[in-house]
């Protein structure tokens, strides 16, 4: 097809498109239209997704990256929604702020309940971790032993990861499974800042 | 000298009791009463030791201990073409299946199972749980089964005061469709091999 | 039992037996996952037919778990195969009822038309991807195909129109090609 035939093609595909287009921008976005879908349609798609990337990779770590990417695009996305609902006009650039941001809203979006804690890490003081006692999107996930070390929480550290880089606080951040008491699937969701970020943060606490 | 004192004894009592109608009649009744007294008692004492441990006061006590003994004895679920997939056995006091042995009885239910559904009189119902083997009963348990629409059999053996299973045989298939269908890392038709399932498979059974 | 009773039937389970989660959290995975296919195959037909052997997968566990937490038993006839699916099978996953149509004059094939699809929410195809005949709800034809291959009945299920394309309705056509007598054991594709 010459360059004039297609854009010709590609008009006429706009105007069907187009009403698509028009319908789309013209939802409202500030209330959630739809409320809920089941849990179990959840766990079927996520646990195709993690069999399809398991054909694809070799071994848990790449497993993981691929859940952490698939992630990342919720992330971004979840991030303008929840913004845009809270009519929040600042985005969160400093670290503490932007955790307390993932720990109460953005965890309310997703899984209609905050985080259970937001520590940091005595060891390293470029670490936070974000811990959930109960991830209802893991509930039915038995990983087998030869897998110990995988954490399907990986998704979840995905979108967290997005939205601390869109937040401009770049981080590496990893999933872990750490049970308790009679609570086997607990999920630390740990981020490790980068170092510009820490010093920037501390250039801005000497700077007050 | 004993007719001498018998007489003089005679005549007290004569004397003193039996002269009066009243009196009369009073000693009566109350050596009645007094001798009946003293018989019963001593006749259940004799009969209590005699009989000590076969009474229904001294065993009602045992049966109560026994109907804890009540249980679930094992579970198996079997695949669609007749192999075994899970197999369970919660009561040690009894002889253990071998796994051979358990895939054999798996295989053979299977068949017995598919004969019996096609031998029914009375025409082919189209309720797939009314078709095939429900209940096998022997003398010392009861197997319960449940056949799902798509061909999978729960099976549980259960003791003889069990008499109908199907609701707890249907929060199985509960149980599997939760925790080893959602699990990403369970292929079909294979062993179910998942630490929540097991978990809460034991809870259901204790419960019960 | 009537459309009205599977109606019921869907209203009750949705209500009490299903655990639920956030809408957008499912809609936003499963967009992710359709970019993931896009970036790995790079072509939009192969996208649809991965979109459909994935759904397959899914389809053949699904009805485990419809059946589980309803109760049913295996339909008369295709009609109530069809209620079935509309308004137990999509209300309890997705909480939407879409409507059976257009049956054909055997009654061996029926549309399902989906006005309110949740994937469609936030999402708007390229034109290319137009073009090229992208179905992004694939996933529902690979669902139903091996949610019902589970019940022994082997069909045919495509999209015949899509709002992301322009039309008014999302339209999927549902195929009976046979029904199978033996119990063929499943296997993921």
């Amino acid at each position: 097809m010459t360059s004039q035939q297609q854009v010709q093609s590609l008009l006429k595909l706009d105007t069907k498109a187009s009403k698509r287009s028009t319908l789309l921008l013209e939802q409202p976005v500030t209330r959630q239209r739809r409320d809920k879908v089941g849990l179990s349609s959840f766990a079927f798609l996520f646990a195709e997704m993690i069999r399809y990337s398991q054909n694809r990779v070799l071994g848990i770590q790449d497993l993981e990256a691929k859940l952490n990417e698939l992630g990342q695009r919720v992330g971004v996305r979840v991030l303008e929604l929840t913004m845009s609902r809270e009519k929040i006009v600042r985005r969160e650039t400093r670290v503490l702020q932007m955790l307390v941001y993932i720990n109460s809203v953005v965890w309310r979006a997703l899984f209609d309940k905050q985080a259970d804690s937001l520590e940091r890490s005595t060891e390293n003081e470029d670490e936070y971790m974000i811990t959930d006692n109960e991830p209802a999107i893991l509930k039915y996930i038995s990983v087998p032993r030869e897998m110990a070390s995988f954490s399907p929480g990986a998704f979840v550290s995905g979108v967290v990861e997005a939205i601390a880089s869109c937040c401009q606080c770049p981080a590496r951040v990893t999933s872990h499974v750490v049970p308790a008491e009679g609570m086997p699937l607990r999920t630390v969701i740990l981020l490790k800042f980068d170092k510009e970020v820490m010093e920037r943060e501390k250039r801005l606490e000497s700077g007050k | 000298m004993v007719s001498s004192f018998a007489k003089s004894f005679g005549s007290v009592l004569y004397r003193n009791f039996f002269k009066k109608e009243s009196t009369y009649f009073t000693t009566v009744v109350l050596s009645g009463v007094a001798f009946s007294l003293t018989f019963n008692t001593m006749f259940e004492k004799y009969w209590n030791k005699k009989t000590a441990g076969l009474k229904w006061e001294d065993i009602k006590d045992r049966r109560s201990i026994k109907r804890q003994e009540e249980m679930i004895h094992s579970v198996f679920i079997i695949n669609r073409s007749g192999g075994l997939i899970y197999s369970k056995n919660y009561n040690t006091h009894i002889a253990q299946l071998s796994s051979n042995e358990a895939l054999i009885f798996a295989g053979t239910f299977h068949g017995i199972h598919a004969l019996a559904t096609r031998i029914a009189p009375g025409g082919r119902s189209t309720s797939a749980r009314d078709m095939g083997i429900q209940t096998i009963d022997t003398k010392n348990f009861r197997l319960h089964c449940f056949q799902t629409p798509t061909g999978i059999k729960f099976i549980a053996v259960t003791d003889l005061l069990h008499t109908k299973l199907t609701d707890v045989l249907n929060r199985i298939y509960e149980l599997y469709s939760d925790y080893a269908l959602k699990n990403p890392f369970y292929n079909l038709e294979m062993p179910v091999r998942s630490d929540m399932f097991d978990t809460k498979l034991l809870q259901l059974v204790q419960a019960h | 039992m009537s459309a009205k009773q599977y109606k019921t039937v869907g209203e009750e389970a949705w209500k009490n037996n299903v655990e639920k989660v956030n809408a957008e959290l499912f809609i936003f995975t499963y967009g992710s996952l359709v970019v993931q296919l896009v970036k790995d195959y790079e072509d939009y037909t192969a996208v649809n037919k991965q979109l459909d052997k994935m759904g397959y997968n899914i389809g053949v566990r699904l009805i485990d778990d419809v059946l589980a937490r309803t109760g049913l038993e295996k339909c008369a006839d295709f009609h109530s195969t069809a209620e079935v699916i509309s308004k137990v099978g999509f209300k309890v996953f997705l909480n939407i009822t879409p409507s059976v149509q257009n049956w054909s004059s055997d009654g061996k094939e029926f549309s399902l038309i989906i006005d309110d699809n949740p994937l469609n929410d936030f999402c708007e195809l390229p034109p290319r991807a137009v073009q090229d005949g992208l179905w992004y709800s694939n996933v529902f034809c690979g669902v139903i195909r091996g949610a019902l291959e589970m019940m022994q009945m082997q069909t045919e299920v495509y999209f015949v129109r899509d709002v992301l394309h322009g039309a008014d309705v999302s339209e999927i056509r549902v195929k009976l090609v046979k029904v199978l007598d033996e119990e063929v054991p499943a296997n993921d594709e």
